[in-house]
C-alpha cells in the first residue's frame, strides 16, 4: 500500500512536471509555423531590407541627430503633436469603421480640444489637462478587425515592413490624408504635390526623431535583419489589431 | 451533510482567490521597487557607466529565469543537445539578454514607469503590466512570471509593445538551426 502511494507521488510529480513544459509549449507553438511562413517576395524583401537598413543608419539617423541637436526638445514635441493632431480624422474614420464608438468620440474631443485650446495642435491639451488618450488606428488596422488576413510579407522601400493587408490600408490612409494632395478629391489643404511632398518629409523626420536610436538599438537583437523584422512587425501588428 | 461540504468548498475557494490576490500585489510591489531602484540608478551621475549597470544587473537579474528561458528559446532543439552543449548555450544566451536589456536602457531619458495591474493568468502564471511613459508616447511592458519549483515568481517571458522577446528568439533560434548548427548560433550570439 505504502509502495503504491509512493508510486502514486512520483507519477504525480513527474505528470505535472511534463504539464508544466507543455503548458509553455502551448503558449508559443505557432513558432513552427513562422519558420515555415509563406513568403513569396523573401528575395526582394531581403535587398529591401538591407536598402532600407542603409538609408536609416546613414542618411535618415545623420539628419535626425541633427535636428534633435538643433531644436530643444519642446520645439519637437509641439511638431510631433502638430501631425499627431492632423492624423486624428483619420483614426477618428478608423475608429468608426472598427465600431469603437466611445472611441472614436474621445478622439472627436481630443482633435477639438488640440485644435483650439492646443493652438492648432502644437500641445497636447487633451491628454495634458483632460487625460484623454489617443486611439490611433489605421486602415490596416481596421480591415485586421474585419477579419482581413495579413497576407504575404512586403517590405516596402522607405517605409520599411508591411504586409499586403497593410499596404492596402496605407494607400487608403494616403487618400483620405488631408495632407496629400490627390487631384481626384475635391477639397486639398495644400495647393502643391511638391509642398504635399516637403510636409510628408517633416511629419517623418519629426517621427523619427520621437524614437531615435530605437531601431539601431533593436536591430542588436537580430540574427538576420530581415526575418527578424518581420517577426517583430506582424508580432507588433496583431497586437495593435487586437486592441 | 452536503451543505458542510458547499461551505466548506467556498471558503477553501475564497481563502485561495483572497491568496493569489494578495500574491499578484506582493509580487508587482517588488518589481515596481526593483525598477524604481533601476530608474533611481540611471539617473545616479556619481556612478561610473559600468558600476552603474553592474548595480542595476544585479538589482533585477534575481527576478529572471534565464535557465528556463534559455530551454524554451530553444524548444523542441534544446533535448537534442548534450548537457554540456545546453550549459555553453544557457551561458551565452544569458550574457547576451542582459546585454539587450543594458543597450535599450540606455534609451531612457526622463521616461517614467507606471505599473497597473497584475494578474493571475493560471495556477502558476502572473502577468504584470507596466507603460513607460514618454513626452509623447507610451509603451506597454508586460511582464510573464511561472511559479518555480522552489516556489518563487521568476520572469520567463518580457513583451515590449506586443513583441515577445522570447517568441522572437525562438523564431531566429528556429531558423537559425534549421540551416546551421547548434555551433554557428553560439558563434552568431557571441558575435
Amino acid at each position: 500500500m505504502k509502495a503504491l502511494f509512493t508510486l502514486f507521488f512520483i507519477l504525480g510529480f513527474v505528470l505535472t512536471q511534463a504539464s508544466d513544459d507543455s503548458s509553455f509549449d502551448d503558449e508559443f507553438n505557432d513558432d513552427e509555423q513562422i519558420v515555415t511562413i509563406i513568403d513569396p517576395l523573401s528575395s526582394y524583401n531581403e535587398v529591401m531590407t538591407d536598402f532600407n537598413d542603409y538609408f536609416y543608419t546613414n542618411a535618415l539617423e545623420p539628419v535626425v541627430n541633427g535636428y534633435a541637436h538643433i531644436f530643444p526638445h519642446e520645439v519637437r514635441s509641439s511638431l510631433h503633436n502638430f501631425f499627431n493632431n492632423l492624423y486624428s480624422p483619420i483614426s477618428i474614420v478608423n475608429n468608426l469603421l472598427q465600431f469603437e464608438v466611445a472611441d472614436a468620440t474621445e478622439e472627436v474631443a481630443r482633435f477639438v480640444l488640440n485644435s483650439t485650446i492646443g493652438i492648432g495642435g502644437l500641445f497636447d491639451t487633451a491628454k495634458t489637462n483632460f487625460n484623454l488618450d489617443a486611439h490611433t488606428e489605421d486602415f490596416g488596422q481596421t480591415l485586421g478587425v474585419w477579419g482581413v488576413g495579413s497576407g504575404f510579407h512586403i517590405v516596402l522601400p522607405f517605409f520599411g515592413p508591411s504586409n499586403l493587408r497593410d499596404s492596402l490600408g496605407i494607400f487608403v490612409d494616403y487618400y483620405i490624408n488631408p495632407l496629400n494632395r490627390i487631384e481626384a478629391r475635391g477639397h486639398n489643404m495644400v495647393s502643391t504635390k511638391s509642398e504635399s511632398f516637403g510636409i510628408g518629409s517633416a511629419k517623418s523626420l519629426s517621427t523619427a526623431s520621437q524614437h531615435k536610436g530605437e531601431y539601431a538599438v533593436m536591430k542588436k537583437d537580430a540574427l538576420d535583419l530581415y526575418p527578424f523584422l518581420r517577426d517583430v512587425y506582424e508580432q507588433h501588428r496583431n497586437k495593435v489589431i487586437g486592441e | 451533510m452536503l451543505l458542510k461540504f458547499f461551505k466548506a468548498a467556498i471558503f477553501v475557494t475564497l481563502i485561495a482567490s483572497i491568496s493569489f490576490a494578495d500574491e499578484a500585489q506582493e509580487l508587482r510591489l517588488k518589481v515596481q521597487g526593483k525598477i524604481s531602484n533601476v530608474m533611481t540608478l540611471l539617473k545616479d551621475n556619481e556612478l561610473q557607466k559600468e558600476q552603474r549597470e553592474h548595480k542595476i544587473l544585479r538589482e533585477i537579474e534575481v527576478l529572471f529565469d534565464y535557465n528556463l528561458i534559455a530551454r524554451l528559446s530553444l524548444g523542441k532543439e534544446w533535448k537534442k543537445l548534450n548537457s554540456k552543449k545546453q550549459g555553453e548555450f544557457t551561458t551565452t544566451f544569458t550574457k547576451k539578454l542582459k546585454e539587450s536589456y543594458l543597450e535599450k536602457l540606455r534609451l531612457f531619458n526622463d521616461e517614467e514607469v507606471v505599473f497597473e495591474t497584475s494578474k493571475q493568468t493560471k495556477k502558476n502564471r502572473m502577468q504584470i503590466l507596466s507603460y513607460i511613459i514618454g513626452k509623447t508616447d507610451k509603451k506597454m511592458v508586460l511582464y510573464k512570471f511561472h511559479k518555480s519549483k522552489e516556489g518563487s515568481w521568476l520572469i520567463y517571458d518580457l513583451e515590449i509593445e506586443g513583441i515577445s522577446i522570447l517568441r522572437t528568439y525562438r523564431t531566429q533560434f528556429a531558423t537559425e538551426l534549421k540551416k546551421g548548427t547548434i555551433d554557428t548560433l553560439l558563434e552568431k550570439l557571441n558575435a
